[in-house]
């Protein structure tokens, strides 16, 4: 099986593991899973729709944050494959943007998207949440820069 | 190609579609947090659009606030759009009132 292996620096990372834990949680609770739905769905096709997002999302925060397992703790390194890469990708999206409602709320979508924000006008707590933010946009990265080898494609 | 025949190709691209089918359109919207790549990888997973399609919806998500990625039957247009939300992107089903 193809993968990628990422080396992290874990005493830098393991301080975001803390505070991106209880984010993955809220997923695994449907927090953050508010989908826009048509006005005309019925309600049970509604609550199905709904029910089957956060069974996903839930699963995909398992997935990410079984990357830092045993061997995270270890040697730093975390493995991505063809069987864990989708819902790495998805989870990382949810994170972030679980962050961004939750955290990083007085920066605008400019200052967001440009990755400028003045860390000088950032409380700790926004700091931390911002590290995250752009650790999850790295996993990201790698992971579609590379997607197609894990997954056994020529790119 | 410039931004202008972007636009212009996605257009005609959309004309094609609507006039047969009509029906529902499945509608991405920007934010700020997707990264762009991502974006577009997640349109040629779900639709298994080319790159280069891919990435004309991508920037007109981007330029525009939001990209019309299919149109057609609504049960078809429900199911995009799950898969989308699943992906983590702000996506809505729209009635396309011409159709």
């Amino acid at each position: 099986m193809k993968k990628v292996e990422i080396k992290l620096k874990r005493s830098a990372i393991a301080p975001l593991l803390d505070f991106i834990k209880p984010l993955a949680n809220d997923l695994k609770a449907g927090r953050g899973v508010d989908p826009v739905l048509p006005d005309d769905l019925d309600s049970e096709l509604r609550a199905s729709w709904r029910r089957d997002l956060v069974e996903s999302s839930g699963k995909d925060a398992d997935t990410l944050m079984g990357l830092f397992d045993s061997r995270f703790f270890e040697d730093g390194a975390i493995e991505i494959h063809a069987e864990n890469a989708e819902s790495v990708l998805r989870a990382s999206a949810a994170i972030r943007l679980r962050l961004r409602s939750a955290f990083l709320t007085k920066f605008s979508d400019a200052d967001l998207e440009s990755g400028m924000l003045d860390h000088g006008r950032m409380t700790r707590e926004e700091q931390r949440a911002y590290g995250c933010f752009l650790f999850m946009a790295t996993i990201q990265e790698v992971v579609v820069e590379h997607l197609d080898a894990i997954e056994g494609r020529d790119s | 190609m410039t931004m202008e025949e972007t636009r212009t190709s996605i257009e005609e691209e959309t004309d094609a579609r609507v006039r047969p089918e009509g029906g529902w359109k499945v509608v991405v919207h920007n934010d700020p947090v997707n990264l762009m790549s991502y974006v577009e990888m997640v349109f040629r997973r779900v639709f298994g659009y080319s790159l280069e399609k891919a990435r004309r919806h991508m920037l007109e998500v981007h330029e525009k606030g939001r990209s019309i990625l299919w149109m057609g039957e609504r049960e078809v247009a429900e199911g995009y759009a799950h898969a989308l939300q699943r992906w983590q992107l702000t996506t809505t089903l729209e009635k396309d009132e011409e159709g």
